[in-house]
């Protein structure tokens, strides 16, 4: 049976870079409620609606089929919708010097 | 206008997956310069890459029986007598080819021991129709890429999202579009444009479709004109886990997909209500947990409506009442079963208990008309795949949906290559149209305090999913149709992003989505309220029985003098010409389908 809903929380440290305001990226970091099977998508999506218009890529919105949402999480590249979310994360670009903004990089 | 890029094509298509890259094929053919545009990433946005497992052809390699006649029927059957018998003889004839030569191009479909492709039955078949892999979205994606990469006169814009058509009295010359990488206004001159943008799952919180399924393309015809057809007949997917709820917030699609369900047809499971009846007797006793998915969908939005469902408002479905032995047998024999135990089980374990499931939005069997040459009522302007109506009916066949991607982007390619070799000249632009979309599109790009547009979406999905899914009545649709009109006209104008940036700014995209998505949900809800009758995946509380005598007709929506107009036309038929010789043929089909073996694979 799954386990109650706790009172864990995560800290998400992400990327942030908008070339056509800043000069250099910076790093947020983003507080939310870690759930089980929570995954770095939903923490992503969580930043969006609760703190800020953070880019990043997204279609099929989980379960690994398109495969657009490539990430680096804590320096590791995999799907932001497979990789479970954690107490602590490092959300970044998979390539930091072909970001577009944010999280999206050129494809 | 500062920075508006100029681009001038034969041939424009909007969207990239199965229909919109067959079409890109098919016109390319003829030696035109062709542009294709996508919202996002060639192969990853949009639904064809989330196809699940099957596509049909009437092949007959499991049983000879099989053929593109019985695949017509079962067509119309599945879609209780409201589809285009002309579009559904087009594509189940011509199926096979176009199936064949994907294989060719590269996709890879399951074949049996002796070599020949597998074909499994679904509900709705007579006999077993369905090609197989695990992943058919990656193989379709895979085959159409294949061979488009080798193509010449083919130019991909990806990341940028088409804002309007452009109309020149009543032919649609080009579209223009806003490039998401830099906010670039795009002004497209085309001789003919194909809209292949798929579907508007998003207009419902339970769904678990794609992101990018937005109604784009529904409400680009609408907004130019076009006439749209069978827009009430939207297909919920009878089997979705809704426990446990994995968002502390709300459950929304992010929740409710995640949770892994058992398989039903594929796997014996059968549905109970919180009473612990077997519900399905009542709606189908023939076919039962079998039966085709708008019976299934609507029986469980039923149940749910009238007290019978869950805690968590939903319904049973369980293998539990196999013994473990035989359930172990079944899953050493079958892998694929296996698979999908073993991920349920790590919540539950199902030999033991049910999973509570929720029909979810999945498909949308309406779309714009069009005729066998995917011509739609637009001059210039053609349609193919999901975002069409009238091949699917009421209610599609699983595993349809592919097959008329397919054949409709084939002819719309075919039709679109034809036109841009008779028009001599690429046709005029009305300047004033682009002056006003660039208006509309730069003024939602406006930072500050106010409604946002991802929380209007929430909204909308949670109004859409609680009064016009698969439980409709006209106190509900009359609350969302007054929702849609104030937020249009009261809420959108005041929309706020949280920054004015022209870089990937995914609330600018979300305001020009969320604009689409209440036009198709007021088409939906208007259609619904107009269909006075229940016809599987159209369930009116109000009006629980089919009255054919009334309702055998399609209504039809467009844009009239600035208002949304209905009206019905009479069914396009071919062999099957009166709703009692359909009927007659339905109970047929569910009789040789119930004879058939329930089990989908060898």
């Amino acid at each position: 049976m799954v386990a109650p809903i706790s009172e864990k929380k995560f800290v998400a440290k992400v990327f942030r870079f908008d070339p056509s305001k800043e000069k250099e990226p910076r790093y947020e970091t983003y507080e939310g409620p870690l759930v089980p099977q929570m995954n770095v998508m939903d923490v992503l999506r969580y930043i969006y609606e609760t703190y800020d218009n953070l880019a990043f890529r997204v279609s099929c919105g989980g379960g690994s089929m398109c495969g657009i949402c490539r990430i680096k999480v804590n320096g590791k590249v995999g799907l932001a919708c497979t990789i479970p979310a954690t107490e602590n994360m490092t959300i970044e670009p998979v390539d930091k010097d072909k970001v577009l903004r944010d999280l999206i990089v050129e494809s | 206008m500062k920075k508006v890029k100029r681009l001038e094509t034969d041939v424009l298509i909007i969207g990239s997956e199965a229909a919109g890259g067959r079409a890109a094929i098919e016109a390319e053919k003829h030696g035109f310069k062709i542009l294709i545009i996508t919202k996002g990433l060639v192969g990853k946005t949009g639904v064809t890459i989330q196809t699940g497992l099957t596509i049909n052809a009437a092949m007959g390699f499991r049983d000879p029986r099989d053929n593109p006649n019985i695949h017509f029927e079962d067509t119309i059957c599945s879609g209780f007598g409201i589809n285009n018998q002309k579009l559904v003889e087009m594509v189940t004839r011509e199926v096979p080819e176009r199936v064949m030569e994907l294989v060719s191009w590269g996709a890879k479909l399951d074949k049996d021991a002796d070599g020949k492709f597998y074909q499994c039955l679904q509900p709705g078949m007579r006999y077993p129709r369905s090609f197989y892999t695990r992943r058919v979205g990656k193989e379709i994606v895979t085959g159409i890429n294949n061979k488009l990469n080798k193509l010449k006169n083919i130019t991909i814009l990806k990341d940028t999202f088409i804002t309007k058509l452009l109309k020149y009295d009543r032919m649609i010359v080009g579209a223009t579009a806003i490039n998401l990488k830099n906010g670039e206004f795009i002004v497209i001159n085309a001789k003919s444009t194909i809209l292949a943008t798929g579907g508007a799952m998003q207009m419902f919180s339970s769904t678990r479709a794609s992101l990018d399924a937005t109604g784009d393309g529904y409400s680009l015809a609408y907004r130019a004109g076009a006439e749209l057809v069978d827009m009430e007949f939207f297909q919920f997917y009878p089997n979705n886990a809704i426990e446990p709820e994995l968002w502390p917030g709300r459950g929304g699609d992010r929740a409710r997909g995640r949770a892994p369900s058992l398989p039903y047809h594929r796997l014996h499971t059968r549905f109970y209500n919180k009473q612990g009846e077997r519900f399905m007797r009542r709606y189908d006793p023939l076919r039962m947990e079998h039966s085709p998915r708008a019976i299934m969908a609507c029986a469980m939005a039923k149940e749910i409506a009238q007290g019978r469902g869950t805690k968590h408002g939903g319904v049973w479905a369980s293998i539990a009442y196999l013994p473990k032995n035989v359930i172990d047998q079944m899953l050493e024999t079958a892998p694929w079963a296996a698979g999908h135990i073993r991920s349920v089980e790590k919540w539950t374990d199902p030999r033991v208990n049910a999973v509570e499931i929720h029909p979810v939005a999945h498909y949308y069997c309406g779309g714009i008309r069009i005729n066998e040459k995917c011509e739609t009522s637009l001059e210039g302007l053609y349609a193919a795949g999901e975002v069409t109506g009238g091949f699917d009916g009421s209610n599609r066949m699983p595993a349809n949906a592919i097959s008329m991607c397919l054949v409709t982007g084939h002819h719309a390619g075919k039709s679109a290559a034809e036109r841009a070799s008779i028009l001599k000249s690429m046709p005029s632009i009305e300047e004033s149209q682009v002056q006003a979309e660039f208006d509309r599109v730069f003024g939602l790009l406006n930072a500050g305090e106010g409604p946002r547009a991802y929380k209007i979406k929430i909204e909308l999905q949670d109004l859409m999913e609680e009064y016009a899914a698969s439980w409709r009545t006209e106190e509900g649709l009359t609350k969302v149709i007054q929702w849609i009109t104030h937020t249009r006209e009261e809420v959108i104008p005041k929309l706020r992003l949280r920054t004015d940036t022209r870089i990937f700014n995914m609330e600018w995209k979300h305001a020009l989505e969320i604009c689409n998505l209440l036009d198709c949900s007021e088409m939906l809800s208007r259609a619904a309220l107009m269909r006075t009758e229940t016809r599987p995946a159209h369930q009116r509380g109000d009006y629980q029985y089919p009255d054919d005598k009334n309702w055998w007709k399609n209504i039809i929506v467009k844009l009239r003098n600035g208002d949304m107009h209905l009206e019905t036309k009479p069914i396009v038929t071919t062999r099957l010409k009166t709703i009692e010789e359909i009927n007659k043929l339905m109970k047929y089909e569910a009789e040789v389908e119930a004879m058939q073996p329930r089990w989908w694979l060898p």
